[in-house]
Order: structure tokens, then sequence, then C-alpha cells
């Protein structure tokens, strides 16, 4: 550092560090010195000033404001005629300090704000003038009442407020264990001083329960109208970046947007509020987010309904409220106050209620015990949000984005038939044109974007949109065909098959006798049959298949079913060929085709399960040619293809390549849909076995970890895909067991077993597998005897049957291990007389027989 | 993959080679997680420092996330990686653009810019100049600016890191930024603002 350099650095901070008024002086000793050096700190002291106070600079400031706060006015300082004592709080605005009167003339408390100072610019300072006497105009019991407001000698602004000594809301309400009513009585106090702001043309703007006191005789009063700003009618006005002031984890969306501030930036923040004082947490659980993320998620994330925030290790929060267990806490919200805190928190202002009368007036109906106001228009609002959440749903999973634009197609091509036929033949069927526009609408408005971790919700929103389809049913039975349909693919591409399969089936046999084209009824059968292939009910698949091939000449998709059937009853030569005739016949079907993408998917599984690697990754190169020639380089189609081309390579001896492709597909996806999607649960499996493949099972875990928290999160624990990913997790463990500890890995074992039961059914194949794993484990672990427990079990002979013959085999001889080391006996047999092949055809037997004297032993499910 | 625990334990210890073999495994993290995020936003150039530290120091060190001190080193490496990360970014884009005064919108730190019409435009590609040549002359408040902007690591942290004083690191910034606003004559004129 030279010199001058090291010298100008010194005075600077020297004269930086000063305080306003002897500034001047450190100056002065500067230009005694040097007085070109004192020239340049000058001006920097210029330009320090202008970045310190500028907009552009003040998310810095605000950041390095803790250094500030120690040169900021002490108490003993004066204010005016009053004198600062100590000081009773801090926020983003500025410090509070309860002052005496100093002259002497008459006793008096107050409270004195300070404002930052690097919280002023000129436009701040302007508004604050202004603001000063709308809000010295705010008479009302229930508001903190304004006295006085000035400047100090150095341009500091402050002002005089009524001193209030209380409890912030919620905590003065949990020490007196107030009730869920007394809390809303408490609470309409409340409301009823914001109303009077509002009435007065001023929004508060930072509703929290800090800044609501209660007093001793249990009056509530409103606090740091600090940033409350005048509502200017007619005119939209924006706030800017560097006057956001408000507290992040409750604020409005559209104050994080900076969108313009109403009154329903205050009904948000009253919803909040009154989330906090009936459940005892914020609707949004942030710790350890980044601040981004909690933007986010207030801007995207529908709240999950305020009782559901209620869990196990609540009792506190609901004796609390008088109440002695969680549950009736949860109830008591249930019907009435849920729905008035969901009104009060939607993220278009609009939605919301109207004016604090409103909300108060619903709030009065729930303590009166009549109807909510906010429950009637509920259901409409919900599916008039329906698609649009549900579609985010979808974009999350399989066959995503293409999907939505079927749909999309799909129904605005019925909504037009409709109106046709409506303009035709006058016919009034309004219910019908609602239900197909609602959906229409929904789906266009879709952004993908939007979707992180909304799965769940799109479960019970496309249950809430099952009753408004059925009236389609009596009067329109195509229509009703068409919408069925629909809500089955989607619910396929989110993995509730059974949901799928009972819909398509019962669509199938409702038009049987109906106005409904063959063509229609072909396709139900062939999703039935398609959601029975995920469930791995062959026999049914194959039954729905029959009967909508009875129906006339197979349509390509429906061909394309049939040989997905083929690929998991382990036919693969016909599968082949089958699904090579239907690639040929949709060659000329453009790439957003649907049925033609999962025909050359299928065809590329089916060469890849036969174990024709290099055939297999033909199929899909010329299917990402085929892909890329019609779609933008960026469509999660193609990122999909890719996916399944990265689990090819590394059976092909091109692992490195694998994992590459895998990486940047898991970016795409995880850009696309975000990190916590379903669709990014896929990439890191697939990364995952790449990684295993080339040896690196560490890093293999921990995207087998990701995948398996993705899945949880979006759909629970208990889903077909999260065990799967628990159970590869647990064999990539067993193989690796530095990486974890015995323990952890059991449990993933055995998890997995006890929920796949329920989830995928005790016949199902994954089932011999999981059991054989966790057997295996069992057997290492030198408990035999655990192990026959595990793999003897009622119906595991039909799971069995469809595992393949080389689970099978397996299956046989962990079974005679377990045998031979728990020494038990077997009626028709000795142990060791027992061989392979006939120790499936005994397992019914076995079970029946004596084998073990363990009474925990489990023979059902 | 090198262990990145590994290699920071190494780093804190003094060896230099483990620094860059920690910034050649976050540097294609880095540029992977900046890419998406550009992408994310509409191919504006608003990088979130702090999520994008915070995202690759979870790709990276995935089993550790207790270790301040680790997580604090990581995050000081990761800026003079991110700054390499956006100037590359952005020398490769004005090459594309065969411009080369392509302005962005700056990064979080010196201006939120969620709000429309965002703040004043940031050349990167000059402030990182001019970081150099303050680097020539100050060499730690060039690194606490760089550590600033490019981490979102706070002042508190940035001194833990350093092993030096808030109050310290506190002027060192207010310094910094002082010289490269007046070296770049990005202070904004009285009365442009509000």
């Amino acid at each position: 550092m030279d010199d001058r350099f090291l010298r100008l650095r010194d005075w600077f901070d020297r004269a930086a560090d000063a305080a306003e008024h002897t500034r001047a002086s450190v100056l002065a000793a500067c230009r005694a010195e040097d007085p070109s050096l004192a020239d340049e700190v000058e001006r920097l002291l210029v330009t320090h000033r202008r970045v310190e106070r500028s907009r552009t600079a003040s998310a810095t400031a605000i950041a390095v404001s803790a250094l500030d706060a120690a040169s900021g006015p002490a108490p003993g300082s004066r204010a005016g005629v009053y004198q600062l004592q100590e000081m009773i709080g801090s926020g983003g605005m500025g410090r509070v300090f309860r002052a005496t009167r100093a002259d002497g003339l008459i006793e008096q408390e107050v409270a004195i704000k300070l404002l930052r100072r690097e919280a002023l610019n000129p436009a701040l300072l302007r508004r604050f003038s202004l603001e000063r006497q709308v809000l010295a105009s705010l008479g009302h019991p229930g508001i903190a009442r304004l006295l006085d407001a000035a400047t100090l000698e150095d341009g500091t602004p402050y002002v005089v407020m009524e001193l209030v000594r209380g409890q912030p809301l919620c905590t003065w309400c949990d020490a007196r264990r107030l009730s869920i009513e007394e809390r809303l009585r408490l609470f309409l106090r409340v409301l009823d001083a914001v109303a009077h702001a509002h009435r007065s043309l001023v929004v508060h703007r930072d509703l929290k329960s800090s800044n609501i006191l209660v007093t001793e005789d249990g009056s509530p009063k409103l606090l740091d109208f600090g940033i409350a700003k005048p509502i200017s009618p007619g005119v939209s006005d924006y706030t800017l970046t560097a006057e956001r002031f408000f507290t992040p984890s409750s604020a409005a969306p559209e104050q994080i947007r900076g969108g313009p501030v109403t009154v329903g930036v205050d009904v948000y923040g009253l919803g909040v509020l009154l989330h906090e004082l009936l459940v005892g947490k914020p609707p949004f659980a942030v710790d350890g987010l980044t601040p981004g993320q909690v933007e986010q998620l207030i801007q995207r994330v529908p709240p999950p309904e305020m009782s559901t925030r209620l869990g196990a290790d609540d009792l506190p929060v609901a004796r609390a409220r008088g109440l002695n267990s969680v549950e009736v806490l949860r109830r008591r919200l249930l019907d009435d106050l849920n729905p008035i805190v969901e009104r009060c928190l939607r993220k278009d202002p609009r939605d919301r209620y109207a004016s604090v009368e409103q909300l108060a007036a619903d709030i009065g109906n729930a303590l009166g015990g009549r109807p909510v106001g906010a429950r009637a228009g509920r259901r409409w609002y919900r599916l008039r949000k329906f698609v649009r959440r549900n579609l985010g749903a979808v974009a999350l999973s399989a066959s995503a984005a293409l999907l939505a634009s079927v749909a999309v197609t799909v129904i605005v091509r019925q909504a037009m038939l409709v109106a046709d036929e409506r303009d035709r033949a006058t016919l009034e069927r309004d219910r019908a044109r609602q239900a197909v526009n609602l959906l229409k609408r929904a789906f266009e408005a879709a952004d993908p974007s939007q979707t992180a971790g909304a799965q769940v919700t799109a479960r019970q929103v496309l249950t809430a949109a099952r009753p408004e389809m059925e009236l389609t049913l009596a009067d329109q039975p195509e229509l009703y065909a068409e919408l069925a349909s629909t809500i089955a693919e989607v619910e396929l591409s989110l993995g509730l098959s059974r949901e799928a399969r009972e819909l398509a089936d019962r669509a199938a046999r409702v038009s049987e006798g109906a106005d409904v084209s063959v063509e229609r009824r072909a396709h139900l059968l062939g999703l039935a049959a398609r959601a029975a292939i995920r469930t791995a009910e062959y026999p049914e698949a194959e039954a729905a298949l029959l009967e909508a091939e009875k129906l006339g000449p197979p349509a390509l998709e429906l061909q394309t079913t049939r040989g997905i059937l083929l690929i998991q009853l382990g036919r693969y030569d016909e599968a082949v060929a089958l699904l090579r005739a239907v690639v040929a016949g949709l060659a000329a079907a453009p790439p957003s085709d649907s049925a033609a993408l999962r025909a050359r998917q299928s065809l590329g599984d089916a060469l890849r399960l036969d174990g024709r690697y290099d055939e297999s990754l033909a199929v899909l190169d010329e299917t990402l040619v085929w892909q890329r020639a019609g779609l933008p380089g960026s469509h999660p189609d193609l990122a999909r293809t890719r996916l399944r081309r990265a689990g090819l390579l590394h059976r092909v001896s091109r692992p490195g390549e694998a994992v590459t492709e895998a990486r940047s597909v898991l970016a795409d996806f995880d850009r696309i849909y975000g990190a916590q999607s379903t669709a990014s649960a896929g990439a890191h499996t697939t990364l995952g076995n790449a990684l295993r493949e080339i040896g690196d099972a560490k890093t293999a875990a921990f995207h087998y970890e990701a995948a398996l928290a993705n899945w949880r999160a979006a759909l629970g624990g208990g889903n077909p895909q999260a065990l799967r990913a628990q159970f590869n997790l647990a064999q990539l463990y067993v193989r690796n067991p530095e990486l974890t500890t015995p323990g952890h890995l059991e449990a993933l074992y055995r998890e997995a077993v006890e929920l796949g039961h329920s989830a995928f059914g005790a016949d199902h194949p994954t089932m011999a597998v999981f059991r054989l794993g966790y057997a295996e484990f069992l057997l290492n672990a030198g408990r035999p005897q655990r192990a026959l427990e595990i793999l003897v079990v009622p119906r595991a002979e039909e799971a069995l049957l469809a595992a393949g013959a080389r689970a099978r085999e397996t299956y046989a001889s962990t079974l005679l291990q377990a045998f031979d080391r728990s020494g038990c006996q077997v009626a028709s047999n000795s142990n060791t007389g027992l061989d392979r092949a006939r120790v499936l055809e005994e397992l019914p037997l076995i079970r029946a027989s004596r084998c073990s004297t363990d009474p925990q032993v489990r023979n059902g499910p | 993959m090198s262990d990145i625990t590994e290699l920071l334990a190494h780093w804190r210890q003094g060896d230099r080679g483990a620094g860059d073999a920690l910034a050649s495994a976050i540097y294609p993290v880095l540029l992977d997680l900046a890419r998406s995020q550009i992408r994310r936003h509409g191919n504006q150039l608003t990088l979130r420092a702090t999520e994008l530290a915070h995202e690759a120091y979870e790709r990276l060190v995935p089993q550790s996330g207790v270790d301040w001190r680790n997580r604090g080193h990581f995050y000081a490496i990761a800026a003079t990686v991110m700054r390499r990360v956006v100037i590359d970014y952005l020398r490769q884009r004005s090459a594309d653009k065969r411009g080369g005064d392509v302005l962005f919108v700056p990064l979080q730190d010196l201006d939120n810019s969620d709000q429309p019409g965002g703040g004043d435009p940031v050349d990167w590609l000059a402030v990182d100049q001019a970081l150099n040549e303050l680097a020539l002359l100050d060499r730690d408040s060039a690194r606490v600016v760089e550590m600033r902007l490019f981490s979102g690591l706070s002042v508190e942290e940035i001194a833990g890191v350093l092993d030096s004083s808030t109050a310290t690191v506190g002027r060192q910034w207010r310094f910094a930024r002082t010289w490269l606003a007046d070296r770049l004559g990005l202070a904004p004129t009285p009365g442009t603002d509000g």
C-alpha cells in the first residue's frame, strides 16, 4: 500500500467516523497537513454521503447499520422539550426511546422514535412530513397517539408518541391462556382500530404482534404507524425499494413485488396475525430459508390450511388456549376459522376481504355461530384456482408440460364444441360450460414455475374437482367422458394410479350405454389399462385392453399400451416388434404428440430390459433428433429423453458421460421445476445410479437422499416412488456401510417393507424385491429368524410370480439359508431336503407350519 | 469429486494448493447455478450471491452443514470464484453480442433489482477492473468488497473469516465502496433518487 493511499484512507476513516459537527475540524487538520489530499478526502466524503443516502446503496447501508448504531443519539440526549431515557425498541426505520419532559412544566412520559439516518432520502422525508399530519389526526383509543414531530440538530427526524406500557398481543394472550373466543374478541378490537385508520385513509403496512401492545387493563393499542402511509385515492402508488421496511415473513405478496399498497396489505397482515393468534405460529415455516426463498413462498405458494400447521408436539399451543389436546384445537379451527384466515392470505388482494369491516363481520359470524361468508365463497374460489395449482403439480411429474398442453387442447376444443352446440340447439347447459371454461382458464393460466411442492395440494384439488365434474354426467355423457379422461390422465401422471383407474373404469362403464363415441370409450379403457399396469394388476390390464380392442381396430396409442403390458410380462421380443410398428406408424407425428413420445420411450425401455442396450440407445438418440427438430431446446420433454439416455449410457460403458448428462438434466429440472420437485427427484436417481456405477458411492448416496427427500416432500413418505428411492438408498448403503449407521440402514429397509405393503399391495413384484433386500440384510446381520418372518408372508408367492425368474431364484436361496441358520422345522419336509425349485411351491405350507416360535411372527398384512 | 470438507481443512491450515483445488471444484457448480439463476430471471443478470453460494455449498458439502467455520471459509473462496464466474459470463456474453459494452442489472447487494425498472445498471467488467486496481493499493479492502459483493457474507461473517474485527472490516468496506463509487462515477447525483 503506498504511503499517499494509506494516508488518504486514514483521513477518510477519521472524517467519516467523526460526528457531523466535528467533521470540519478533522478536515481542517488534514488540509493543514496536505491540501491536495484534503480535497480528495472531501470528494470521497461527498461520494460516501451520496452512496449512503441513495436508493442504490440502501441495501448495503442497512446491512452495515449495526456499525452506525453506536454513533446515533444516546440516552440523555435532548429532543426538543424531551430528554431521551432508555431505548425501548429498534426496528427497520429507527430506534425508540422512552423520554420524559425536560422542561419540568408538566410530568409527561412519551415514546420518541428516531428515524435511522441511513434510511433517509428526500422522498422518505417528504412522505414523513406529509404523514405526520395525517397520523396526528388519528384519534382512536386503539391507536397510540402521535403527539409531535420534529428534527434533531443533526437533521435526524423524530416523532413523539404516546408511551404505551403493555405486552405484545400474542404474548399477552398466551400468558393469560385466553380461549379462542376471548382471542377473537380482542382481535375484533384491533380490527376496530385498523378500520378507523383506514377510514382516515391510512394503511399501517406492518401489522404484527409486536406492533400491537395490550395494556394492563386489556386494551390493545396499535403502534408503529411509522411506516403507515396515506392511501392516495385513484393513484396507484408503488413503494420504492428503499422504503420497503416491512417485516419480510409477514409481508403481503404485493409488498414484496413492490405493487400498489392498499387496505389489502393490512387485511393480509391481519390474516398472518390471526393465524399466529390461533395456532401460535405464522402461516409459513420460514426458519432456515434464505430471504429469496421466503419471498418465493409468500408470492407463489398457497399457505397450508391453518389447522394442518398443528402437530403432535403443539400441545403447549393448545394448552395456552385452555384446551387439553391438539385435536380439539384443530377441530375448533376447522369449520369457520380456517376459511377466514385463508381468505385473508390470498395472493391477489382482490381475492381477500375487501375491507377490515368485512373481516370483522365474518369473525363476528364465527363467534355467533352464524355461517361464515368466507366459507361460502371458498369452493368457487378453490375451483377457480383449481388447475392453476393442479397444473403445477402436473408439471412436476412424468409427462408434465406435454400433458398440460394436451389437456389444454382437449378442453379448449371441447369448450368450442359445447359452444357450437349451444348456438345451434340453444341448449341450457350452464353447469357444463362452467366446468369446461373453468378448466380452460386455469390451464391457460398455468405456469410451470409456480409448482414447487404443490403436489399434495393438487391431489386435494383434484378430489375437490370431482364433484363438479360429476355434475356433467347426467346431461352430457360425452363431456363427462372427456373430463374424466383428462383428470384420469392427470392423476396417472401424478402417480395416483388407483384413483385414475377407478375413474377411467367408471367413466368407461357409464359411457357404455350413453351417447359416447367408441374412440372415447377405447381411450378410457386404455387409461384404465395403463393405470392397472402401474399397480401391477396385469390380468386386469389385459381385460381392459381386450375390451378396448373389441371396439374396433386399436388406435396406435392403445397398441402402445399393449406394448407396455408385454414389457411388464417380460415378453420383450413381442413388445419390440409391436412398438417398432407403432413408432413407424407415428413417424410423422410432431414431437409434441404424447402418444408418439410414449411409444418411442417404451420401445427404448423394451430394448433396454432385453439387454439390447445399443439398440435402445439408438432409439433414444433418434428420439432426441426428432424432438430437437420440433421443440425448443429448453423443453422439459427433451430433458426427460436425455435423462433416459443418461440412464442407458452407463450400461454401454460410458458412465462418465452418464454422470455429466444426468448432472446437466438435473440442473435443467432444478431450474424448470424447482430443486424440490419430483422431476428433479428422477434426475437425482439417475445421477445417483451413474455415480454408483463409477464407484462414487458417497456422492451417489447424496443424490439418492435428495431424491428420497423430494419424493417425500411432494407425495408423502408412503408413496411408491419415495419407497423405491428409499430401498435403493438402503441397497447402496448395505454395500457401503461406512456411509451410514446400521440402525439407519435397517430403518430404511424396514420402513420400505412396512409402508410398501399398503403402497404396492402385498402381491406386487416390487414387494418381493423389497423383502429380499431386507432379508439379505437381516441374514448378514445374523438374524435369520427375522429374515424368515420377512420372507414368508401371505401372498409372497403371487408377488414372486410377477417378479421374474431371477428374483425367484434368489428368493429361494435366501429363504433356504434363512431356514438353515434358524434351524426351524417345516411341516412337509426337513429343511435340508427342500430344494430351490420346490421351496416356492411350499411357501403356503411353510407358512402354515410352526416355523417360528416367535409370537411376533407376522401372518397377515 | 474431491472431498470439499477435507480441502477446506487443508486450506485453513495454509495449504495454497488446496485453495486452488477448491476453486476449481466450486467453479463448475457455481457456473451451473449462476446460469440457471440467470435463466430463471429472464436472462437478466440478477445474481443473488447469497443464494448461489448457499446452493453451491449445499451441493458440494452435503453432509456437514453444522460447521459454520467451514461454511464461512467456503463462502470466502466462493466469492473469488463467483467473481470469476460473473466476469467470465459477462465477457462471453459481450463477445456473443460483439458489443462489450452491455450494462447489467447489478448484484443484489448493490441494489435490490426486484423493483420495476431496477436501479442504475452497473458495468461489472468495470467494477472488476477497478477492484483489481484497488487490490494493488489495498489488498485487504478489495478482498472485503469481493466477499461482500460476491458471496453475500455479512460484515460480521467476513470479520470472522478474516480473523479481523467488525469495526475494521466495516471501515474497509465503507472506504472501498466509496473509493469504487468515486472511481466508477457510480454515486448518484443528488435529486435523482426518490
